[in-house]
This record gives C-alpha cells, structure tokens and sequence, in this order.
C-alpha cells in the first residue's frame, strides 16, 4: 500500500475515513454535557441550597467550645482585709474504660502524685461507674505533675478552691463554699447571688497543635463574681474571739457569743461565735461548731430586758428615775406564784432596779402597764420577728400574743423569763438606747448614707436610761467587771436559768450589753455565754470582764476619744484590774 | 480592539492572583496574632491567679494572731496602758 513512496498524514489515514452516521457523535456530546450538568447542579446544591449539613459537618473537625471560667467575688472586711479569696486548683478524674488499661507501674506513679494508696485507686477505677473523681482539688503544680505523666484515660478539669486567712475566727461570720463553690453558709450563702460568678463560654478553630486560631464566635460573656466589702472590722473581730474564746475556755461554757455593732450606722463590726471551726479544713465538724448563735439561738434575755422596761415606764410619765418602789425584802407573790430576788432590798428607786438588777422591781413596774402597751415595744424593739439581714436561719425568737398574757407572766417578761430572743435582736434593740431612742436596721455590709430611724424611745428617755445604766458598772452596781479604762461605759447584766423540756433547770446564760462611749456611744457590744459550769455564773462575773476586755480594744481600733479624766481614771482602772485577782477567779 | 482585551483580562488575572494571595496572608497573620493574643490571655490568667495566691498569702502573713504573736514573743511588745496614750484633739471625724 504504502509501496507508491506517497506519505500518508495521520489525519488522511484511510482507516479514518469511516463514514459513520452523525448522530453518535451527537449522542456522546449530550451524554457528556448531561453528565457535567448534573455536577454542576449537585455542586451548587451543596455549596448554595443545601450547605449547612456540610458546614457543620466541617466544623465539628476543628471548631472547638471553651468554657470561659468566671471567678466567686472576694469578701474583704471595712479596710480591705481580704477574708475569703478564690484561687483555681484542679479535679483529677478517670474514665474507667480506659484507665483499666495502666500498667501497674504507672499507677504507682499516680498513686504516689496524688498520696493515694495503690490499692484504694485502683478500687476507685474499677468501682464500675463511668466516670470517677480520683482526687478533687489538687494544686496546680501536682495537676502539672499528673498531666506530665499523660496517661491514658486520667483527665482533669479545672475548678476554684475557696480559701480563708482570717480561718476560724471568720469562720461563722463568713461561712463557707462547697466543692462545687457555692455558698452554703453565712455570708457565702446571704450573698450568694452577688459572689457567683457566671461561666462563659466561646467557640474558637484550633489548629492540629491543639492552639487556638480564631475565635468564632463568643457564645456567653463570663461574669466575675463581685467582691463583697463588709462591715465587719478584722481587728475588732479577732480582739472578740480570743476573748471569747479564752472566756469559754476559763468558765468550761457549752458555748458563747459577742455581737459588736456600730451604734450610728447600724454596721455590724463583729460576729463571733465559740466553738468555731476551720472553715479551710472541714473534714471533721459537728453540728455545735456550725451553728451560728447569734443568729440561730434563741434564749431567756434575762435581766438584760428591764432597761427597756424603765425606759417604757420613764417614757409613759407614770415614773421617774426617782420613783421609789418597794420590793417586799425579796420575794413577791402573783397569784400562786412568787418571785425572788438574788439580793434582798427593801425601797429602790426605778434607777436603783436596774444598778441592782431586782426582778421584783421589774416585774412591779412592769404590772403597773396593760399587757398590750408592753408586747407593743416589745414588737416595735423587734423582738419576735427574724431580724431579716439576709443571714441563713435567722431565728425570730419567741413573743407571745398579749391577749394570753397572764399577771405572772407578764411579770416574769419584765425581766426577760418567759420571752426569748437572739443575740443579734437584744443587741439592735439596744440601739435604741445607745442612740437617741431610735431604731436602725442592721448592715453586714457598708453603710455609706446614715440610716433613718424608727424612733422608740425619747431623745431624753434614751439619755437618761443610759445614765441608769452606767450606774450598773459603777461601784454598787452588778456589773463593775464591765468597767474599761479611759471611757465610760454603761450596760446591763443577765443571769438567766435555763429552760429545757420546757422547764427551769440548773445551768445559765450569762450576758452583758452595752455601748460605749456614754458621753457619745459609738459601739454595742453584746456578750452571751451559754451554761458556763465552773465558779460563777453570774452575767456581771463571767460575760461583763469579756466585754471591758472587746469594748477597750475596740474603741482604742477605732480610735475614740477617751471621754474619762486622765488622773482619777488611772487609779480606777488599776484599782478595777487588781480587784478581780484578788479575790481569786 | 483584540490587544485591548488581553490586556484587560491579564490585567484582572493579575488582580485576581494577588487578591487571593492577600487574602491568604492576612487569614495567616490574623491566625498569627491571634495565637499571640491567646498567649497573652494565658498568661494574664496566670498572673490572675498568682495575684490571688499572693493575695492570700499576704492576708496570711498579717493575720492578727500571727502578728500578735510576733509582736508579743519575738519583739517583746506590750499594749501600753492609759498612762502612756496621749489623745490629741483634731478635726478628725
């Protein structure tokens, strides 16, 4: 074919010149086109029509959502002292499934990090669940240690540990958080809504390296919890606990408590209570060191009533500080009933009642009024009601209707038996006798604006039951021991018995409140120790020195003016300090 | 007419190339940056968290009853009595 020497191009390759019908060409031509048609379509459809399905898809591949941590408020007392402060620790924990697979070497390494005994971790893994805590709340420097190991199926989450300097002499005041840092008691608890912060969290691309690349998108701002700034002064606080304590400790109480208010803003300085706990180590508590009882129990005020019972009858008119009443030489029937008095007198001034603390006086002025017009200030002074500050089991005490009244019991009200009250409601309804006879709600935290009143008593009622009540701590009075040196003081004591099963029994609470400084008070202080078991009982012998020892101190922290001359003063205070030694405590 | 158009379409190729190696440098800068900005963040939580533990270590440290230890023990300090107070009168509230 090829012999006759003529080239023959591809193109005219005679085998090509096949003549085929035209319409096959046509037919592969729209095949093809169809095909890429309907790519085309598809590709559209997910890229435009149908894209979230893919997008979501993709971004579960890299897009990752953070927990943004907020932290809990700080609580710092009036100067800035900080009291409970969060700082961020770590929980160890284990799937299971997957820690069973470690081999005993590296658990001994774990077990030895975490101070565990090999044998009790291993319990823990195998104890069948799906998830285990191994360890809550480690440091971050043993969570680094433990991370470093990186073993299979160990993780941990980051969580906030709350801790407290000040430890158990806040410890009631300020309560404490749980594992999970919330507040379960005390000022953890009352201002929880403030404190809690709230956890953010945000969606962020990570790269292959596990770094963060972009933030997507901010699901939820984190909220920091705010920090609390209490009224609370840390030094008057601890000056009351060690006294308290040491006052528990001397006279083998069952327990105490001193309440400490700022007379012209209604702040509460100091709130302590004996036993207290440690608040950083709470594996051991019992229900005794727990309770708060200033706030939570209830008790027979005992005499630390009849001020206010002088001041009602001052005020009504129908006495004067003057007026003489006669106190049968100590005892005094009502009905079938008869009250005695420690002390026997015979003609007491309504002044001399309350320095020499006659129940019988007491109970005679107080008969001398409709039972109704006593269960009024009685309200009015808030007794019978929670105090409402917000604090966790605010007991509201026990004030019965005037209506079942009898004579005798409303005799025996007069000096505070069959009427029981909280610390924290005797030492507000002294505010009204420490200020011009009108009442202020109480503050745990701040107050930056002066409260207004509800008034009480008289401006001049207020005056001169105060002047009554420095006589108490007066040579002749009940309550010398009271005496601080540099100021005067003024106060009442309380003895009163105990009831349980509902009946008087041998043990006591001792009391003492009182403000200083008389010329001008700037501080209640409220003293109550319950059942104090050796040597005396009596509220001027076991709660008034605890007072003279928290009112000096707390008024030198606050830096009042001594409103007693210096020269004869120092004589009393020396005379006063020697008097107690020697009569052999 | 025709040498027009290539120049156009080159052009706009051109464009088009360096548009989307703009595009390809900055995602790379921002996600640069923003590693930098997390680092930052990191470690302003650490230094958060280390104020607190200083914080509290402080308030340790000033504790009424350690200082009052120290004072009364170790530096044999005593609370002076009325005698040795003087009260100055001022305008203090």
């Amino acid at each position: 074919m090829s012999r006759s020497g003529k080239p023959v191009t591809f193109n005219h390759n005679p085998l090509l010149q096949l003549c085929l019908s035209r319409w096959r060409a046509r037919l592969v031509l729209v095949a093809l086109l169809a095909g890429m048609g309907v790519l085309m379509g598809r590709s559209l459809y997910l890229q435009g029509v149908h894209n979230e399905f893919l997008q979501a898809k993709g971004e579960l591949r890299y897009t990752r959502i953070l927990e943004v941590p907020a932290t809990r408020g700080r609580i710092a007392d009036r100067n800035g002292t900080l009291l409970a402060v969060s700082t961020p620790v770590s929980s160890i924990w284990a799937l299971p499934s997957d820690a069973s697979q470690l081999e005993p070497g590296q658990l001994r390494q774990l077990a030895q990090l975490l101070e565990m005994n090999v044998s009790e971790l291993n319990a823990r893994i195998a104890g069948g669940r799906d998830f285990v805590f191994l360890k809550r709340q480690v440091s971050p420097e043993l969570a680094g240690k433990v991370a470093a190991l990186n073993l299979p199926g160990i993780y941990q989450q980051n969580e906030f540990r709350r801790y407290y300097p000040s430890g158990e002499v806040m410890a009631h005041m300020l309560g404490f958080t749980s594992v999970e840092d919330h507040g379960q008691e005390g000022v953890e608890l009352a201002f929880e809504r403030l404190l809690a912060g709230q956890a953010g969290s945000r969606r962020v691309v990570k790269d292959r390296r596990g770094q963060v690349v972009e933030d997507v998108q901010s699901i939820r701002l984190p909220r920091d919890g705010e920090d609390v700034a209490l009224a609370m002064d840390a030094r008057i606080q601890y000056l009351a606990y060690s006294a308290l304590r040491e006052a528990v400790r001397q006279h083998r109480a069952k327990a105490g408590s001193v309440v400490v208010v700022d007379v012209r803003t209604g702040e509460v300085l100091a709130l302590v209570n004996a036993p207290a706990f440690n608040p950083n180590n709470r594996t051991h508590l019992s229900g005794e060191q727990l309770r708060n009882r200033v706030f939570t129990d209830t008790f027979e005020p005992g005499s630390v009533m009849k001020p206010f019972i002088a001041a009602m009858a001052i005020e009504s008119g129908k006495f004067r500080a003057t007026t003489s009443i006669d106190t049968n030489s100590g005892s005094f029937n009502i009905g079938s009933s008869m009250i005695h008095d420690t002390h026997p007198y015979r003609m007491l001034t309504v002044a001399e009642v309350i320095q020499k603390s006659s129940n019988i006086g007491a109970a005679k002025i107080g008969l001398a009024f409709e039972p109704e017009y006593m269960w009024a200030l009685f309200d009015r002074l808030g007794f019978g009601s929670p105090p409402g500050m917000g604090f966790p089991g605010e007991a509201s005490g026990n004030l019965r209707p005037a209506k079942t009244w009898k004579p005798i019991e409303q005799a025996t009200m007069s000096y505070g038996h069959g009427i029981s009250v909280s610390l924290i409601q005797i030492a507000r309804a002294y505010l009204a006798l420490a200020r011009d006879g009108d009442l202020v709600p109480l503050s745990l935290t701040r107050v930056d604006t002066l409260p207004v009143g509800v008034q009480v008593f008289s401006p001049r009622v207020a005056r001169e039951v105060r002047q009554i009540m420095e006589t108490v701590v007066s040579p002749g009075g009940t309550a010398v021991r009271a005496q601080v040196s540099g100021y005067r003081v003024a106060g009442k004591t309380g003895t009163a018995n105990k009831v349980e099963d509902g009946r008087y029994v041998n043990k006591y609470v001792s009391s003492f409140i009182g403000l200083a400084p008389v010329s001008n008070p700037r501080l209640i202080v409220a003293v109550m120790i319950d059942d104090p078991s050796v040597d005396q009982h009596f509220g001027g012998m076991v709660a008034a020195p605890v007072f003279s020892q928290v009112t000096e101190g707390a008024l030198r922290a606050l830096g009042v003016a001594p409103d007693m001359p210096l020269a004869p003063l120092q004589l009393t205070a020396m005379g006063t300090e020697r008097a107690p030694a020697g009569e052999g405590m | 007419m025709i040498r027009f158009d290539a120049f156009v379409i080159t052009l706009l190729i051109v464009l088009v190339v360096a548009s989307a190696l703009g595009v390809a440098s900055s995602q790379h800068e921002a996600r640069q940056l923003r590693s930098v900005l997390e680092h930052e963040q990191t470690r302003a939580q650490n230094l958060e968290v280390e104020w607190g533990r200083l914080q509290i270590e402080q308030s340790t440290l000033v504790a009424h009853r350690r200082v009052e230890a120290i004072a009364r023990e170790r530096l044999g300090m005593v609370s002076p009595n009325l005698g040795q107070i003087i009260v100055l009168e001022g305008d203090n509230p």
